[in-house]
């Protein structure tokens, strides 16, 4: 305590010079007194004389005046358009000065648009670039992939609906209205480090004692929340987006199939993409959920898919 | 009053250039040292006032909110330019009647206080420069330099205690 006090001694004192200094400056400036009777006082003078004293050069004061002036007169015509054209004049003048970094800002924020939004966005955009012609389907190249097909076996899908609606994490809701003749058959429940994937199969008919051909007549329903694994491989420019319920899912008609022998080269296979080829596919997000359907051999259509879809809502 | 009416009037600006280019010119030089940077800040601060004006909603003095746009161009300057100035440099005085060796001592005088203002502490020697240079009251330089007022009173004490120091000024001097 009595530290704190001689402490707080030199500060108060420091306190109460500053102020008395504060009255000499005030007096000082205002009569402009020579009464240098302290050093203080003597160093008080010097300043202000010498700030009084340090002044523009006459030319350099005339020639700023001017280039105000002028300054003063652009800014006047400016501030009296409309606020449209002030921005679209800036607008201009930022173009003409930053042309390159502009475009790349530009295109980079389209892009990080295109990938990084929600499925509705990217939808909306391609369905906007559909529009204006500027995605069309075209070739995909022959590439060297390898690529599984659904190829569902009886055993690859133990699980019953109630058992799988029990084990995974979150609701599935299993489509309410299914084209005729297609029936619940089994599915498995995933879970992956990330996510967990919930898979639903369909088939027309009961499983024959081998198990379902790889091309058996078939409709997939995958559910993920998170990425799904082992997400469909569909070629570029086939894809579509469809309304589904408030979201926007993409469609892709076709699948990768195996190249005929003349375009077969001598080591590996090689996939083309077939759009005639009676598959399908439907993505879509809803409930923070990933969805898939996969169609093959059933001959639907887009709006088919949609409907089954809009049923799992 | 004169602020407002300067946005639109192209005199009255001229009326509040001509009332305080000097000022704004005075407090710059003691900052920086050089005659051609004083001018270059000169001319920037006056531009950046001239299109900043609208913005001016009268809080403060219009010397305060000048002074205050010199301040952070000051600032920038000493962001991007060396602490270190060259010492020979001269200066126009404004009174021509005195004979050669008093003016030789004057300039003398002249430059060693201005290297001591520029050997200060940083924030001393803007609180000096704000104060005596830029002819702002100890309110307006705290409102500029974002302290308290009896903050500004303390630095321009202790400044003055160093500059007293750094140019041998004794008690038994006077």
């Amino acid at each position: 305590m009595r530290e704190e006090k001689e402490t707080r001694q030199p500060y108060q004192a420091d306190a109460q010079q500053a102020e008395r200094l504060e009255q000499l400056i005030q007096q000082r400036q205002q009569d402009r007194s020579s009464n240098a009777d302290t050093p203080e006082a003597a160093l008080i003078n010097t300043l202000v004389q010498l700030a009084a004293t340090t002044e523009p050069m006459q030319p350099f004061v005339a020639q700023l005046e001017q280039q105000l002036q002028q300054q003063f007169h652009t800014a006047s015509r400016h501030r009296s358009s409309p606020r449209w054209q002030s921005l679209l004049r800036q607008a201009s003048t930022l173009w003409q000065q930053r042309r390159g970094a502009v475009a790349v800002i530009l295109l980079g924020a389209l892009l990080a648009g295109f990938t990084l939004s929600p499925t509705t966005v990217r939808a909306t955009l391609w369905d906007w670039l559909y529009g204006f012609g500027l995605i069309d389907a075209r070739q995909v190249a022959e590439q060297p992939i390898e690529l599984e097909l659904p190829a569902p076996a009886p055993e690859a899908f133990p699980l019953s609906l109630p058992e799988i609606i029990q084990a995974a994490p979150f609701p599935v809701q299993p489509p309410t209205n299914l084209p005729a003749g297609l029936f619940f058959t089994g599915g498995f429940v995933m879970p992956t480090e990330t996510s967990t994937q919930v898979t639903l199969a369909y088939h027309l008919a009961a499983p024959p004692n081998a198990g379902y051909a790889w091309d058996a007549p078939l409709l997939l329903i995958a559910i993920s929340d998170g990425p799904l694994p082992n997400r469909p491989l569909v070629a570029e420019g086939y894809q579509q987006p469809m309304r589904i319920g408030r979201a926007i899912g993409i469609y892709t008609q076709g699948t990768w199939q195996l190249a005929t022998e003349a375009a077969m080269p001598e080591n590996g296979n090689t996939f083309t993409w077939n759009p005639q080829a009676d598959a399908a596919w439907l993505t879509w997000q809803a409930n923070q959920l990933n969805y898939l359907l996969y169609a093959q051999g059933l001959e639907f259509t887009a709006e088919e898919l949609v409907r089954i879809a809009e049923a799992m809502e | 009053m004169l602020a407002q009416t300067a946005q639109h009037d192209r005199a009255a600006f001229t009326v509040v250039y001509q009332r305080y280019v000097k000022r704004v010119y005075a407090y710059l030089y003691s900052r920086v040292g050089t005659v051609e940077d004083a001018q270059d800040l000169t001319t920037i601060t006056f531009m950046t006032a001239l299109e900043q004006l609208p913005t001016y909603r009268g809080e403060g003095t219009l010397a305060a909110w000048l002074l205050g746009i010199a301040y952070r161009k000051s600032v920038d300057f000493y962001r991007k330019t060396p602490l270190s100035m060259p010492l020979d440099r001269a200066t126009a005085l404004a009174d021509p009647s005195p004979i050669p060796d008093v003016v030789v001592l004057q300039q003398f005088q002249r430059q060693e206080l201005e290297s001591a203002l520029r050997r200060l502490t940083p924030e001393r020697a803007e609180a000096i420069a704000l104060r005596f240079f830029g002819e702002l009251s100890n309110g307006e330089v705290a409102k500029v330099m974002n302290k308290q007022e009896a903050a500004v009173k303390m630095l321009i004490y202790r400044g003055l205690q160093e500059l007293r120091v750094r140019l041998g000024i004794r008690e038994e001097s006077v």
